[in-house]
């Protein structure tokens, strides 16, 4: 059978080790730190290119996100991903998990003819692995959540999913159109094929929409939009600990823990 | 029923076992409840579960909704969020609260939008506010950071709870226990499990003692092992082992994974990484070798021992063997 | 086992590895002299090779590339060259181990192998003085930069340049890998475009001369770059031949230590690039001495273990290698094992833990370095 298209939705992340808290102004200084595509979702794209290389279908990238993510669209697209879109607009600014997800339905459902739709688990950047689900609920498909890869495809129009469960996995199976989250780490993403990604930088068109473009409003997007607000930001200050430090021969060591572990256990 | 009252706890359950952690939600939403003079109602769906919802009303639940099927087994997304969705129509609760486990999420993800309301998520406190808007706190950016966040817009207000966070609580009293058709047709199901294999339910989240490895280790888990047979404790491992596919996820300890609640932790070769250290900020002792001595794990460390892992531990494991 | 003939691939192959395949004559020296066990069969591949077979050894990624066979060749066959055209072959193929694609994300992602921060590659320099027209252009590596061990290195060496006058520069942030792991992946692209763009930071600061910690850096630079288009202007040199120059020209001035030990010629600055004798004389400078080769030196020197990707992917097979060389040192009964390379460092400390020799394993500069009354 020949699938219809493969929606991965992806985000780019800021690279958590390199942010920066200032406690004074309580904002996150989010300029210092490089970025990266959100790393659960290169597996979730390196699933779809494996479901595409077994049933067809094109493998469509979509985000939502600040024009200066482009590049790292083009990345998906030379790991092989046929066409990316991004919608930016400065009125998504701030939007929670809500006008999110509303937003990411609409451009798929824009894109339409859409079989499986693939998101990374969660994002790295604080995420909360809801927007998965809350995709699938706007757009009315049956969703699975922390799959680790797509078994088979039937043309009854039903899938076999592998979920990860407590203690280990299950077989789930979902009727087409599906959305899915994908583990982290369940796959290893390949490497672009560079030859792509100098066609890509060079000549691929990535297609831009807006909020209006996917019939939004302003006051359903944002801040405005959201169902929730952080009301503070607090820096989490190390808990108070002995800090005794050992140093030594090895042999040392050893001896003043194992008679540490002695008089404590 | 009226309008939006009450706080409701979605119970999980698996093969009628109950997730432990939707208890630890249930007792706090009890303490909640009690303060603003509301009720509880633990909402339980399983196949044959009528036994495990009487015993709701020791953990804090004044009421049950019980809706027994075949098809609710097991959780999956499509039959559980619809009946969850139609009685939460039917019944207008204020809140709805759910433990932060995988299927927690699945289900709250769906519901919130259904809803169009707002879902705290992962919380690590929760609280109302004067108010009666639903307040928690969300550690962000890898655990750096905690992020109040309050419920503005829509009913019921949701929230999920990071496990481990709040007690399990006994409390006097029975829960009343209403049973009600899940009115499936199991036709329309478009999700279901067709198959599962479990290897074995570990779960180190109340392990009195922990050997936690980072990545100092590489993986090689032989002396690690040995240590934690040697002196009864359970393994961990750091987010970027289990990442690498060495350990399973559910060993995996910090904000993202397990947050531990033992007596000791002994930390080998982990630096230090924010959303790791939140899992062992609970524990009792936390002694760490590292070869670094500087590594950010020193500042969370009780005992900090600058050193090879591979040089120590063997020698270690000789002393400890010696009695 | 089927075998499939393809005179395209043979093609490519022997231009890669430019016609060398041609000139072997089959004795099969080069397959019994290799380090590892088993064995690459070195001599099967050229023969596929030289019949149009498509040569599908999945061995060659446990290759550490150190060339021995080469040095062994009675017909002076480069077969570093041929080993490595498999390898880009099986890139193209996508016919990669995990560990080599999750690398190359690595230092994509990340501008080195280690997955660490870029902020964070010259934290090892924070207090030492940098010019910022400077004679000499230090280019680190990573495993230098990061490695707390190993940083000890290139701050030994700073100070004993500076010690002698000389006006020493880094590339600070701009400084990136230089693509020794995604040169022994294939992936050839990838590769030409990090050559391209180290090039151009190097050029931009115009020093007379660059200079490598890393006989890995050095080979990629002085043979590698130039076949992507990214030659230098400037010469290269490793920091054992620049402060050779120094000690002849009388600005560099060796103490004393009494200490007896040994040398081990790193594959990539010896038998690659003939740079025997730079090292030898500046151990040998030093007051009170007392050096000692191993039986296996020079062209003939054994290897770490670390090269051609294995210091970065789990390479069990070539543990057999670091040791068998840990033992020659032992042999001799050296003090300390000096050479000159950061992954030899690097693999000779990690396993001499296991095997529990006490001799330290030290860079050349290091050595200078005591002897002046430094670390």
């Amino acid at each position: 059978m020949g699938l219809r298209n493969i929606i991965v939705t992806m985000k780019v992340v800021p690279k958590i080790e390199e942010l920066e808290f200032d406690p004074e102004t309580k904002t996150i200084k989010r300029g210092a730190a490089g970025n990266e595509i959100n790393p659960a979702d290169k597996n979730a794209l390196e699933l779809a290119l494996r479901i595409k290389d077994r049933y067809g279908g094109r493998v469509i990238v979509v985000s939502m996100g600040p024009p200066f993510w482009e590049p790292y669209l083009k990345l998906a697209i030379a790991m092989g991903a046929d066409d990316a879109i991004l919608v930016s607009d400065r009125a998504l600014a701030g939007s929670d998990t809500l006008p999110t997800t509303l937003t990411l339905s609409k451009a798929i459902e824009k894109i339409g003819d859409y079989d499986i739709i693939l998101c990374g688990e969660e994002s790295s950047d604080g995420g909360t692995g809801q927007v998965p689900s809350g995709i699938a609920e706007w757009l009315d498909i049956p969703h699975v959540t922390f799959i680790s890869d797509v078994m088979d495809v039937s043309d009854d129009k039903k899938a076999k999913v592998k979920r990860t469960i407590k203690g280990g996995h299950e077989v789930v199976e979902v009727t087409l159109p599906f959305l899915a989250a994908v583990e982290l780490g369940c796959n290893t993403p390949r490497f672009p094929d560079f030859r792509r990604k100098r066609w890509a930088e060079r000549e691929f068109q990535l297609t831009v929409w807006s909020a209006a473009d996917l019939g939004l409003s302003p006051d359903e997007v944002g801040l405005k939009g959201s169902a929730t607000t952080v009301v503070d930001l607090e820096e989490v200050k190390p808990p108070t600990r002995l800090k005794k430090k050992y140093t030594g021969s090895a042999e040392e060591l050893a001896d003043k823990l194992a008679e540490l572990l002695k008089s404590i256990m | 029923m009226g309008g939006w009252k009450g706080i409701w706890v979605f119970i999980e359950q698996d093969d009628g076992v109950i997730e432990e952690s939707s208890l630890e939600v249930l007792s706090r939403a009890r303490v909640l409840a009690e303060e603003r003079g509301e009720e509880v109602t633990a909402v339980l769906l399983g196949e044959a579960v009528a036994g495990e919802a009487a015993k709701l009303g020791r953990h804090g639940a004044h009421r049950v909704i019980l809706v027994e099927d075949p098809i609710l087994k097991y959780y999956t997304s499509d039959p559980y969020s619809r009946i969850m969705a139609r009685l939460i129509e039917e019944r207008r609760p204020d809140s709805l609260i759910l433990s932060a486990t995988r299927n927690g999420r699945d289900l709250a993800g769906r519901l919130a939008v259904k809803f169009r309301t707002g879902l705290i998520a992962h919380v690590v406190s929760l609280d109302y506010d004067d108010e009666g808007l639903l307040m928690g706190k969300v550690p962000g950016f890898g655990g750096n950071i905690m992020a109040v966040v309050k419920c503005v817009k829509g009913r019921p207000q949701m929230a999920t709870v990071t496990p481990g966070i709040f007690d399990i609580k006994e409390f006097e009293g029975e829960a009343v226990v209403e049973k009600v058709d899940s009115g499936l047709d199991p036709e329309q199901v478009k999700t279901r499990v067709v198959d599962r294999e479990i290897k074995e339910l570990i779960d180190i989240s109340k392990s009195e003692r922990v050997v936690i490895a980072g990545m100092g280790t590489g993986g090689r888990m032989e002396l690690v092992n040995q240590l934690a047979e040697l002196i009864g404790a359970d393994i961990g491992v750091t987010r970027p082992l289990a990442d690498m596919g060495l350990a399973p996820r559910d060993i995996q300890v910090g904000s993202t994974g397990v947050i531990l609640k033992g007596s000791l932790a002994i930390v080998l070769g982990a630096s230090g990484a924010p959303h790791f250290v939140s899992g062992i900020k609970d524990m009792g002792t936390v002694i760490s070798i590292n070869k670094d001595p500087e590594a950010p794990i020193y500042e969370y460390s009780d005992h900090y021992f600058v050193g090879d892992i591979f040089e120590i531990l063997p020698l270690l494991l000789k002393k400890l063997r010696e009695g | 086992m089927v075998l499939e003939i393809d005179f395209k691939v043979r093609e490519m192959l022997v231009q890669k590895a430019e016609g060398e395949p041609y000139t072997c004559y089959q004795c099969g020296t080069c397959t019994v002299s290799c380090l590892l066990n088993p064995e690459i069969p070195v001599r099967k591949v050229i023969r596929n090779i030289q019949l149009g077979v498509v040569p599908r050894y999945s061995e060659i990624w446990k290759c550490i590339t150190c060339n021995y066979c080469g040095a062994m060749c009675p017909r002076g066959v480069d077969i570093s060259k041929i080993l490595r055209s498999i390898r880009v072959m099986l890139y193209e193929e996508k016919q990669v181990p995990e560990g080599f694609n999750e690398i190359l994300w690595t230092v994509y992602e990340n501008g080195n192998p280690l997955g660490s921060s870029k902020r964070e590659r010259f934290s090892w320099a924070s207090d030492l003085e940098f010019s910022d027209k400077p004679e000499v252009l230090l280019y680190t590596c990573c495993l230098s930069s990061y490695d707390k061990r190993l940083q000890n290195v290139l701050r030994s060496l700073v100070n004993i340049l500076q010690a002698a006058g000389v006006e020493v520069g880094v590339l600070g942030e701009k400084e990136s890998c230089c693509g020794d792991v995604v040169y022994h992946t294939g992936e050839d692209y990838f590769l030409e475009e990090i050559a391209l763009n180290n090039a151009s930071a190097i050029e931009d600061m115009k020093p007379d001369v660059v200079i490598t910690v890393s006989p890995h850096v050095y080979h990629l630079f002085k043979n590698v770059y130039p076949k992507f288009g990214a030659k230098l202007s400037m010469p290269v040199m490793h920091h054992v031949e620049y402060l050779a120059e120094l000690l002849d020209s009388g600005r560099l001035k060796t103490g004393k230590l009494n200490m007896k030990v040994t040398y081990h010629d790193p594959c990539y600055l010896g038998r690659y690039n003939g740079v025997f004798e730079a090292p030898r004389s500046l151990i040998e400078a030093v007051d009170g001495i007392d050096f000692v080769e191993m039986e296996h030196n020079r062209m003939d020197t054994l290897c770490c273990g670390g090269g051609g990707g294995g210091i970065w992917t789990e390479n069990k097979e070539a543990r057999g290698v670091t040791r068998n060389r840990l033992d020659e040192v032992a042999e001799v009964e050296a003090e300390a094992m000096v050479t000159a390379c950061p992954y030899c460092i690097r693999m000779f400390e990690d396993e001499n833990k296991i095997m529990g020799y006490t001799f330290p394993v030290i860079d050349v500069v290091e050595i200078l370095s005591q002897s002046m009354g430094g670390k």
